[in-house]
């Protein structure tokens, strides 16, 4: 087994450090440096301004540079504000990860809920209507969906504001975010719950007289999670993407909205310590998942 | 056919080895019958059909994507405003014409009405640059089917190349291969095509002015090419894990045996049998391209302006949503209605054609 888990966090390493070097040569072949502005500025202040930001020495240099100051924590400054990234970032991500941790939550809440209830009623009108509205939500792009639920239950219904500096309610972008993979779990454990379902063992706890209740949820739905699990880790990285499209929907002040407003200013700095924050974070969650999944089915083989 | 015997006896050599026909007796006709042939064979891709024709919600799909080509196609001959222009009455600038609701007329419009002109409604209003919403919404379809399209062609080409020189050589080009496919395969892709379309909406735009790629735009370019670098890979995977099952069957071991080419026995023993996960994939990465599209138009890299994509609709609409939410809701309705077909249409191709799930 230890093996298998440190071949995948080297594999998890190589990752992290393929996305820093994708990250950085792309960003560094944009034509045009970062102090190109309409009107040109004095040569001097130009040269001045690369070497404080080391922009006069060779790439390879450059990059080990970053890197060895990434190591410290050290993202550079934004290029736009001049504010040090990593701070922006730590103070940013605590809104983007309560509104995540939220929508994680209340996704495989419903999403096991609903999946189970689809399993028991196979076939009859409860389970198509499930499944018709589960693909129907995996039918409208996140950013749709947010705007049609912001129009709808602030603008129809009046019952949230649209945007409120002192009081932001985070019920609508948790909504929004957890509707696709609430969805997909619920697809997800309906079909693993009908495998489970069909196994000799229910059949054997059914004969000696187990009650349904306590048959579904310790017999059949501890084994039906299983790989429900393996979603933690995909999910992590929607709900991260999906991020940028609710916090700049909802307006609020969350890494998501950071991210894409540095893509509008072409902040490239920001853009690069975000996107490697980012990045990280779903490789990192991804191996744990798999990790985690590992640990709880035992019959899985470490190869 | 009875009368062979009567008009050559049979005579045996005593030291013939042949068998001794005189110890058969002809088949009757009744016999003869229980082999013909009642009706043709039905072969895979007929077998196929039939279930998929079976599938009520895939074949409404089939129509209603069906339609939808259609319309994008012949609606825009019919419509006498373009998608980048400002409407223009009587040859006029009309001021007027912005932000209008669906059959509504400007004041200059209904004047020219008046004096006995003729104009086409505007079905679904207008922009706020005065221009006919319901042309750009048909061009926008158009943009994100092309998309859709092509892009699950190019990530199918890639694929089907790469999946299947890994999978049929074997040993260690395959173990190289498919370890490039890994580290691929864990990118965070979403962030990595954001990364991408930036940097190459930024690098390319000079580099392609004034020839028939700017036409196309920067942003549909760099699209094609970030699916092209990250989306291939499961592809990929499916394709070799496909080959590498059936090259163990016998009838490639029988082809070979029979002295079949290395390229005759991929092409007439080893592809026929993926085709039909091949078309599963492929349609069911249609709809994700369109998603993926619409995702990035969202971020402000999708098509370029003045080109209308669904997404890019959808997007430009959250700007005045309260007092126009219609126009939000047209490319909406839209992008899911033919997302959620393409999908149903996916799931019944794979019910029809996976041979593993028929009965």
């Amino acid at each position: 087994m230890w093996r298998y888990v440190v071949k995948r966090v080297l594999l998890a390493i190589v990752t992290v450090f393929i996305v820093i070097a994708i990250t950085f040569f792309a960003m560094n072949a944009i034509p045009g440096g970062p102090f190109d502005k309409e009107k040109a500025s004095d040569p001097a202040t130009i040269k001045a301004l690369e070497k404080r930001y080391n922009l006069d020495k060779p790439l390879g240099e450059q990059f080990a540079i970053y890197l060895s100051r990434m190591m410290k924590g050290d993202l550079g400054i934004s290029m736009r504000n001049g504010r040090e990234i990593s701070k922006t970032i730590s103070t940013k991500f605590k809104v983007s990860a309560k509104i995540g941790g939220y929508s994680i939550l209340v996704s495989f809440a419903i999403g096991i809920t609903l999946g189970v209830i689809a399993a028991l009623k196979r076939n009859k009108l409860t389970d198509r209507i499930i499944i018709f509205f589960t693909t129907l939500l995996q039918s409208v792009p996140g950013f749709v969906m947010a705007t049609l639920l912001l129009l709808l239950f602030a603008q129809v219904l009046g019952w949230f504001h649209v945007y409120s500096e002192t009081n932001p309610s985070i019920f609508l972008p948790v909504l929004s975010l957890s509707l696709y993979p609430a969805a997909y779990i619920t697809r997800l454990t309906k079909s693993s719950m009908l495998d489970v379902l069909a196994d000799d063992y229910i059949r054997t706890a059914r004969a000696k007289g187990v009650s349904p209740v306590k048959m579904v949820v310790k017999h059949a739905l501890r084994n039906a999670v299983m790989p429900v699990v393996t979603y933690l880790g995909p999910m992590v990285a929607y709900t991260l993407t999906g991020s940028m499209v609710v916090e700049t929907v909802f307006v609020q002040p969350g890494l998501g909205m950071e991210f894409v407003q540095s893509i509008l200013n072409r902040d490239y700095t920001m853009i690069m310590g975000t996107t490697i924050f980012l990045a990280s974070l779903m490789v990192i969650m991804t191996l744990v998942s798999d990790l985690l999944y590992k640990m709880v089915d035992p019959r899985i083989t470490f190869d | 056919m009875a009368d062979i015997n009567e008009k050559k006896p049979f005579k045996k050599n005593p030291l013939s080895m042949q068998m001794d026909l005189s110890r058969f007796t002809l088949a009757t006709d009744d016999e003869k019958q229980s082999v013909d042939v009642m009706r043709p064979p039905s072969t895979f891709w007929r077998d196929g059909f039939k279930n998929f024709r079976k599938n009520k919600m895939a074949m409404v799909s089939v129509v209603v994507i069906v339609l939808i080509i259609l319309a994008i196609i012949i609606l825009p001959s019919f419509i006498p405003y373009t998608y980048s222009e400002t409407i223009r009455v009587d040859g006029q600038r009309d001021r007027t014409v912005t932000n209008l609701k669906p059959y509504e007329w400007s004041e200059k419009e209904q004047e020219y009405i008046d004096n006995g002109g003729v104009l086409f409604p505007h079905v679904m209003g207008t922009d706020q640059l005065g221009r006919d919403y319901f042309i750009r919404v048909i061009i926008g379809t158009r943009i994100s089917l092309i998309v859709g399209f092509f892009a699950s062609i190019i990530v199918l080409v890639i694929g089907l190349i790469y999946g299947s020189i890994s999978g049929f050589i074997g040993g260690k080009v395959d173990l190289v291969m498919m370890r490039i496919v890994d580290i691929i395969y864990s990118l965070p892709d979403t962030l990595m095509i954001i990364l991408l379309s930036f940097v190459l909406k930024e690098t390319i735009g000079k580099q392609i002015q004034g020839t028939i790629l700017s036409k196309i735009g920067t942003g549909m370019i760099s699209m094609f090419i970030v699916f092209g670098l990250l989306y291939w890979v499961s592809m990929a995977r499916l394709i070799r894990g496909q080959i590498l099952s059936i090259k163990e069957n016998e009838f490639v071991l029988a082809a070979n045996a029979m002295g079949a080419s290395t390229s005759r026995t991929i092409r007439k023993h080893i592809l026929p049998n993926t085709i039909s996960v091949i078309i599963i994939s492929t349609a069911l990465q249609i709809p994700s391209a369109i998603f993926t599209e619409s995702f990035l138009s969202f971020l402000g890299l999708g098509v370029a302006v003045p080109m209308p994509s669904l997404g890019s609709l959808a997007s430009e609409a959250r700007q005045g949503l309260q007092a126009y939410p219609f126009k939000l809701l047209y490319p909406a309705v839209i992008i899911s209605l033919i997302v959620l077909a393409l999908n149903l249409i996916g799931d019944g191709l794979r019910d029809a054609f996976d041979p593993k799930l028929r009965k």
